[in-house]
């Protein structure tokens, strides 16, 4: 299968790196892995996709010898270099971890010892894996920040970990993972909670270790694009087996099984290419002829016309939105792009009255809004005309409430206390979203993650609002729930002319949906325009940025030159 | 609930207390004998088929004043417990809720609260309203208001910031409609808790007080004021504060254990 490293392979190639064989997880009551097999050989790189709960990332847990307490390998046999790992005490996996199997995970902040510097953690590593002494320590770990490509390394081991960025993070336990010379690196959803363009330069950094050092990866991931564009092998997992595996471009070409074609068709629909012939799948012919002439005789819905927001105060106080002008027409989709602290969900909370503005104006239907306080904002609020998607479902759902309650909450608060005539308009709009409107008695611990996000949404419409602002709708959900749940958004906007402000960290995962697209770089749009016009002509160097560091199914993410190169004339840029 | 009866020891407070509730509510009328019946020609004896547990110094049957006495001894726990709820709670849910000055008021009240001793202040109380255990109790409950209080706001203070009560002010929430949805519910296991502890505290408290002969005026049986009587007579009856001090701790116990039950979440081993 490998034939680039000719001399290292022939003397490796008798036992793989790593051989799991008909390997099954479970608990007494009932296995989860159900008779996995797969192998890696040195340098090989692995990608592992499938929905949430299919068992990938449990498989990688097994590898690493930390299944959850409740979990064991029930049968099979897992075999490092042939060695057998299944069975082995915490003794003998010692020597194993780190030096020859090591793991970075979804969120790097939560591996870190938040009251220690990040240096003294990876010096500390070293000492206990490699039996350094303190000074070589030291200099091994400011080599290895510089590797890592974190600059000016000698500030950044002194820093706490809630001074450093996911992406610097993400860097930091890289490389602690890497500190003893591993042999297999396993990366579990390593890059999905990182900005796009983040995401693209630490997928650079594991492929160079991997070119470098002859670093065997696994890769687990939900994002085919980022499988696609590392691994040379790829496995499809789902309900605890393995459905279709191989050479990752014959499988992502020409699939076989109707799951691997599902899961393709899922990042298809909606994710855009860089080709400029892309399928729009809001296409204005199915809108209702009407909204755009509305649009001109009545004027925008919103507007926000030199919008400043400065957060925290006396010498905390930064601005975090300036002279931010953006319009939305009725029934319009509109996208807000922009990384993580570039003010997205300020100006959301702008709109919504939370953020107070420093300047500026915000016009809704004509009237302005934004100096609304105490009883006109709460009447205004009443209305229901604006409602507001929060980011993460389960935590805007009070846990205590069965759903349909928190569905009708708005009713009540507006003053329609008749039970039964709002318990029918929670089952209508639970319909209207897609869910049985019988799930309305559960709590929403007990509902999967897409179910709870169209419960929020459900929430949203049943006030009936003209504008929708919606928080990362799509950032937390597998990519088959994701599909399902911008299909909802693209269906509302069609058939019941609601309005749409989404805003996204990932221009990939919410463009198919939107009419205009507006980029937000620290806290000035940078540029907007028709979706298609800006993906196809992008100006400004940040838009091409974001653009270029997506990867795609077809190609990887654009040369890293051309990023580099685009990151630096960015730099120069915010310096003047 | 269900969650309680799994433990062994909260499903044989649940028996205890059940127990105590009953003496407390019929005490009066089961009690085998009048509890003050002096008996002249029985002074200071021992357990006997008429008598079983003895007669006191003033020759009344003891079985039947410790019987008595547990309506007066739990109603007035009951009592101080209630005024502390009805003080504590709805202050504390709105300190966090209706805004600043509101809550630095409150607090610095609660604060003056804490630094008052027990015993000290309920003596002045009685002394300030006249000798009665509803003065005596009245001034328990305000002492403890302090714990309601915190519970309420601590709980309240973790619902307040919550993105769905955020979703509620959105949709035009006021303060009121915030709390009645959302954080009464949130207050409710802690403020179980907290009123089953104190319960017991206060049962503790009344049997102090009456020992020390405030709150209760003589005749009228409680239990403290058993083992009070009865510790001036120990030469007389040794086993004589068994019984008394025996319903108190019973009873602080099963309390305890119970509060216990309820701030472990079910699965939990003690």
């Amino acid at each position: 299968m490998i034939v680039q490293e000719g001399a290292r392979v022939i003397t490796s190639s008798a036992i793989p790196l790593l051989a799991v064989e008909d390997l099954r997880i479970g608990s007494p009551a009932g296995s989860i892995v159900q008779g996995v097999s797969f192998s890696l050989r040195r340098g090989e790189s692995l990608g592992i996709v499938g929905e949430s709960g299919s068992g990938k990332s449990l498989t990688c847990r097994a590898i690493l010898g930390a299944l959850p307490p409740a979990l064991r390998v029930m049968g099979g046999s897992i075999r490092y270099k042939g060695a057998e790992l299944v069975g082995l005490d915490r003794r003998s996996w010692m020597p194993l971890r780190s030096k020859s199997i090591s793991a970075i995970f979804q969120d790097p902040g939560s591996y870190l010892n938040p009251s220690i510097p990040v240096g003294r953690q990876l010096a500390e590593a070293l000492r206990v894996t490699l039996r350094l002494p303190r000074t070589e320590a030291y200099r091994r770990s400011l080599d290895l920040f510089r590797k890592m490509g974190l600059r000016d390394e000698e500030a950044i081991y002194r820093q706490y970990p809630y001074q450093l960025s996911g992406g610097m993070l993400q860097r930091v336990l890289i490389a602690i993972a890497v500190c003893a010379g591993p042999e297999l690196l396993i990366a579990d959803e390593a890059t999905t909670a990182l900005d796009v363009t983040v995401q693209a330069e630490v997928l650079d950094l594991l492929a160079e270790l991997r070119n470098e050092q002859g670093l065997s990866l696994i890769l687990v991931s939900h994002d085919l694009a980022v499988v696609a564009q590392m691994c040379s092998q790829i496995l499809v997992f789902r309900h605890g087996v393995i459905v279709e595996a191989g050479p990752a471009q014959p499988v992502l070409n020409d699939p076989q099984h109707d799951y691997t074609r599902s899961l393709l068709r899922n990042h298809a629909q909606f994710v855009i290419d860089r080709v400029p012939a892309r399928r729009r799948i809001t296409d204005h012919a199915t809108k209702p002829p009407s909204s755009p002439g509305v649009a001109n005789l009545a004027g925008p819905l919103l507007r926000l016309r030199g919008v400043d927001v400065t957060l925290g105060a006396g010498r905390e106080s930064r601005p975090v939105l300036q002279s931010v002008d953006l319009t939305v027409g009725q029934g319009e989709t509109v996208a807000v792009i922009g990384e993580t602290g570039s003010g997205k969900t300020t100006l959301l909370r702008a709109i919504l009255g939370v953020a107070p503005l420093q300047q500026g104006s915000i016009f809704f239907d004509g009237a302005e809004i934004a100096g609304l306080r105490g009883r006109p904002l709460r009447e205004f609020r009443r209305t229901g005309r604006i409602q507001y998607v929060f980011q993460d479902p389960l935590q805007s759902l009070d846990p205590d409430l069965p759903v349909g309650r928190s569905i009708a909450e708005g009713l009540f608060i507006r003053g329609n206390t008749d039970l039964a005539s709002n318990m029918a308009r929670v089952e209508a709009v639970l319909a209207a979203v897609g869910l049985d409107p019988m799930l309305r008695e559960r709590l929403p611990r007990e509902l999967s993650g897409g179910q709870r996000q169209r419960v929020v949404i459900a929430r949203a419409l049943i006030l009936d609002p003209a504008l929708l602002l919606l928080d990362e709708p799509v950032s937390s959900l597998d990519a088959a729930s994701r599909t399902q749940i911008l299909q909802l958004l693209s269906s509302l906007s069609r058939e019941r002319g609601i309005a749409q402000i989404l805003i996204s960290h990932d221009l990939g995962s919410v463009a198919g949906l939107a009419d205009r697209v507006a980029v937000l770089y620290r806290g000035r749009i940078v540029e907007s325009g028709a979706t298609s016009d800006l993906l196809q002509h992008p100006r400004h160097a940040y838009t091409r940025l974001l653009i270029g560091s997506a990867p795609t199914l077809a190609d990887g993410a654009a040369d890293k030159l051309e990023r580099y190169k685009l990151r630096a004339a960015l730099a120069v840029a915010d310096k003047i | 609930m269900s969650a309680l009866y799994r433990r062994p020891s909260a499903r044989f407070a649940l028996v205890v207390l059940a127990g105590v509730g009953f003496l407390a509510a019929f005490g009066p009328l089961i009690a085998p004998q009048d509890p003050l019946a002096q008996h002249m020609g029985e002074l200071l004896r021992g357990p006997s088929p008429r008598h079983w547990l003895g007669t006191d110094q003033l020759g009344r049957d003891v079985f039947s004043r410790l019987v008595a006495g547990s309506t007066i001894s739990v109603l007035a726990a009951l009592q101080s417990v209630l005024i502390g709820l009805t003080l504590g709670v709805l202050p504390g849910l709105l300190s966090v809720f209706l805004g600043r000055a509101f809550e630095w008021l409150s607090l610095r009240l609660i604060d003056a609260l804490i630094t008052l001793p027990f015993l000290v202040f309920a003596i002045a109380m009685t002394a300030l309203l006249g000798n009665g255990l509803v003065q005596a109790m009245f001034a328990v409950g305000l002492l403890i208001t302090p714990a309601f209080y915190r519970v309420s706001r601590a709980a309240a203070l973790s619902v307040a910031n919550a993105p769905y009560v955020e979703a509620a002010r959105l949709m035009g929430a006021t303060s009121f409609a915030v709390i009645a949805w959302h954080a009464w519910r949130k207050v409710l296991p802690a403020l179980a808790v907290t009123t089953a502890a104190m319960t017991g505290a206060c049962l503790a408290i009344v049997a102090s007080l009456t020992f020390l002969g405030i709150g209760v005026v003589p005749p009228a049986p409680t239990w403290g004021g058993e083992l009070a009587s009865e510790l001036k007579t120990l030469y007389d009856r040794p086993f004589g504060p068994v019984a008394p001090a025996f319903l108190i701790i019973a009873t602080v116990w099963a309390l305890n254990a119970l509060a216990d039950a309820m701030r472990d979440p079910p699965g939990v081993k003690p």
